[in-house]
């Protein structure tokens, strides 16, 4: 119950950060924190978390189900799917994963909200989504010291 | 193992497909708000702790060079500083708030005030939420401005708040018409903070610069209000049309008090 509280704050955190202080172009600092806590926690329960905070994000966009419910929710199943794969783990292989995901994340959210809302996105500039994930990929590595894999004493989302 | 999770992801993963085809065909169903209650709090304490350190900030610059008479007046020059921003802050949405009032006696189609509390936190739309909703007859597709014009329409309405899709959102259509030459055109959101004028012939000369204006053909919009200026024409290529780009004619980032109109 202490993790999810934590978790959610965190959660929370992060999307304020997001609308306040990001104009236009935000970062997805909630994708950051999907993966680092997939990383640590692995499977189901990491999806279970991505997909919470996806519905977050959806409903402060204004709708119950929409897209990132389905793009963090698969973000925390592919890194926790290739961590499996992984014999080591560095800030290297996190950042290229992370903007990978990053991508897929944006790639999701763009089919997901033309077949099934018909939104027309021919408007938005690429420039939006280049700028999001060269901010995420700055987030995760920023984060990477605290929310790092494997380093089980002083990690932030102790089990 | 990973097998067995992976079919249960992809069966979770087709669930959520399936809801989001019963939620399109549905249209429009039950919003369930608490979720936004945090949000709403950590933004509205973010910002006032953003501009109370913007204003600080702001009040230092003011002083520097005068660091010994500052020294000496350290404390009380701090807490006059701060008065003078609650002064300042209290006195611009006072005038913000008297335009918005304005608002009310000058137009027939005044519903209620509102005040922001948050935005969308994703990069995919401009939206934003106020504070009124059904309990003060806020109504889906009422028109939200301020006293520099419209800033969009109500997407979704709660009982005590409403989600604003702004002009520059991917969805958001405004029928519209070049102020000088009187031709019609589509303003289409581009989701940043510019919009495309779209359907305009290329035989018609638009130079940046030029105002944009409501025509009211879509319904919605009331006609003749002041909503952007051209920033840039391209015309190049085949196509029939030229793509006019459009700044909105305030920031609607930094929007704090709003009027909601009838459509």
């Amino acid at each position: 119950m202490k993790k999810f509280l934590l978790y959610l704050i965190m959660a929370y955190l992060a999307l304020t950060v997001q609308a306040i202080f990001f104009k236009g172009s935000k970062p997805d600092f909630v994708l950051v924190l999907v993966c680092f806590y997939s990383l640590r926690h692995g499977d189901l329960r990491g999806i279970a978390y991505g997909a919470l905070t996806g519905l977050l994000i959806d409903t402060a966009g204004g709708v119950i189900l929409g897209p990132h419910i389905v793009s963090k929710s698969l973000a925390a199943f592919l890194i926790w799917a290739v961590r499996e794969k992984m014999f080591q783990w560095n800030i290297f292989i996190n950042t290229v994963l992370i903007a990978i995901l990053s991508i897929v994340d944006i790639f999701v959210v763009y089919i997901c909200l033309e077949v099934f809302s018909g939104v027309p996105l021919d408007n938005m500039p690429i420039k939006i989504f280049v700028m999001q994930v060269i901010y995420t990929v700055v987030a995760s590595v920023a984060a990477y010291k605290f929310l790092k894999p494997g380093k089980v004493r002083d990690m932030l989302f102790q089990d | 193992m990973l097998r067995k999770k992976f079919f249960l992801f992809v069966f979770f993963i087709i669930l959520l497909f399936a809801l989001l085809t019963l939620q399109g065909i549905k249209g429009k169903s039950r919003f369930i708000d608490f979720p936004l209650y945090p949000l709403k709090l950590l933004e509205q304490g973010g910002t006032a702790v953003i501009n109370s350190v913007k204003n600080t900030f702001n009040s230092y610059i003011m002083i520097v060079g005068k660091e010994e008479e500052n020294r000496r007046l350290a404390d009380e020059l701090n807490e006059f500083k701060e008065a003078e921003n609650r002064y300042l802050e209290t006195g611009l949405e006072n005038e913000r708030l008297r335009k918005i009032l304005q608002l009310k006696s000058r137009r027939h189609d005044y519903v209620t005030s509102a005040e922001v509390f948050a935005r969308d936190p994703s990069s995919w739309f401009q939206k934003l939420w106020i504070n009124k909703g059904t309990d003060d007859g806020v109504e889906r597709d009422m028109v939200v401005v301020t006293s520099l014009g419209p800033v969009g329409r109500i997407h979704r309405v709660m009982k005590q708040g409403a989600n604003v899709m702004l002009i520059t959102d991917v969805n958001s259509s405004v029928a519209v018409r070049l102020q000088s030459s009187r031709i019609e055109g589509i303003l289409e959101g581009r989701g940043d903070d510019r919009c495309y004028m779209k359907y305009v012939s290329k035989d018609v000369k638009v130079k940046p610069g030029e105002l944009i204006i409501t025509s009211g053909l879509e319904g919605i919009y009331p006609r003749g209000m002041l909503i952007g200026y051209v920033t840039d024409v391209k015309s190049e290529g085949e196509e029939i049309f030229q793509l006019i780009e459009v700044a909105p004619a305030q920031s609607l980032s930094t929007l704090e008090e709003v009027a909601v109109l009838k459509r």
